[in-house]
């Protein structure tokens, strides 16, 4: 069990920073790249790039579920001890991931980009900083309500 | 070490250390797959000064990244290393003498994700700022190494949380589960005094069991 508490954790943070790096590197740093190609050179290897994109972005989704699944199952009587916090950002961190998954899905649809993607793609990177910034607050919240049960049995 | 700073200044600074701990960890991790697995792919078959041209600005760009990021990730995860450090180093006397071991394994984890994390950051300036493209197996070899480093740092605060479970399950009786919280219609749980063993030295002696009994 603490194995794979351990492994669930660790892959829910590594899609995470897979995901949001990936989205980074293509929407702020590639077009920097390719800016010295010409037109149609230049729309070929962001294809190609969209294409490899697509292939981390999709497992990602699936690993996202499989992994808070679990998370939260494991973290859930934990939570229940503060409904007050635990209940709004929870619930936040799970609406904006669905919102992103969404709009990847979208996004990434199709042989070519759709129109406003490049929008759409920054809109997504700004949720995903956005879900990272309410799980961590969640997560503290959650350890101060432990140190804070514990706190009574400390001499 | 809590007391030294104001609570709601505590409760702020460090989940947004915490935050930006795990952003720029993420633009490291995601931007080197990016930059070692996909770009090199996505432009072979343009011609060779095209590629060098794209390869290179990119490099120029993802360089700077790479650069924030662990003058980021190093502040920040000392910031985070002080916080913690009471729950690494302070042992109790109690009657599960697992404890002190489980104290001692967190530390170990969080050091394996201090060492592992300073060398990987510095293996990836390192490749970043060569004059020359590094082969593709030290950069290979980097993003593995990334990839132990949140490994090491899951562990470490999964042994912490663990502790602490450990030591409510002292007064609760409860090792994994934390204990519910009444609603306004009931009275709190009473909670039963942890009975001391015999040999549980006073509060003025060393906080260490006495060795033999």
């Amino acid at each position: 069990m603490p194995f794979l508490i351990v492994f669930f954790r660790w892959l829910h943070v590594i899609t995470a920073c897979v995901a949001i790096g990936s989205v980074f590197f293509v929407r702020l740093l590639l077009p920097v790249g390719l800016r010295v190609a010409d037109d149609s050179t230049r729309h070929a290897a962001f294809l190609r790039c969209r294409r490899a994109l697509k292939l981390v972005i999709h497992p990602a989704i699936l690993l996202f579920l499989i992994s808070g699944i679990f998370n939260s199952w494991r973290a859930w009587d934990a939570y229940k001890t503060i409904p007050t916090v635990a209940h709004p950002l929870w619930g936040t961190h799970v609406l904006l991931a669905a919102i992103i998954f969404a709009i990847a899905l979208y996004v990434l649809a199709g042989a070519e980009p759709p129109a406003g993607h490049r929008n759409w793609m920054l809109v997504t990177l700004v949720l995903l900083v956005a879900t990272v910034a309410v799980a961590s607050t969640l997560k503290y919240e959650r350890e101060k309500a432990m140190t804070a049960a514990a706190a009574p049995a400390r001499p | 070490m809590n007391g030294q700073m104001p609570e709601l200044l505590y409760h702020a600074v460090f989940p947004i250390l915490r935050w930006l701990h795990i952003v720029a960890c993420a633009l490291i991790v995601g931007g080197t797959l990016f930059y070692e697995f996909v770009i090199p792919h996505a432009i072979d078959d343009l011609r060779d000064e095209t590629q060098l041209s794209i390869f290179g600005r990119v490099r120029w760009v993802f360089g700077s990244v790479v650069l924030w990021c662990t003058v980021l990730l190093v502040l920040t995860g000392a910031a985070a290393a002080w916080r913690s450090w009471p729950e690494y180093t302070t042992y109790r006397t109690g009657t599960i003498h697992l404890e002190e071991n489980t104290v001692r394994l967190a530390g170990w984890w969080a050091l394996g994700h201090t060492v592992v994390g300073v060398l990987v950051l510095a293996l990836a300036v390192r490749l970043t700022f060569s004059r020359r493209v590094p082969p593709m197996s030290w950069m290979r070899v980097s993003f593995v190494m990334l990839l132990v480093t949140i490994f090491l740092g899951s562990a470490a605060r999964h042994v912490r949380l663990f502790i602490s479970e450990q030591r409510e399950g002292q007064v609760y009786g409860n090792r994994w589960l934390l204990p519910r919280i009444p609603t306004t219609n009931e009275s709190p749980p009473t909670l039963a005094a942890p009975q001391p063993p015999a040999t549980q030295p006073t509060p003025s002696s060393s906080t260490r069991p006495v060795e033999g009994g």
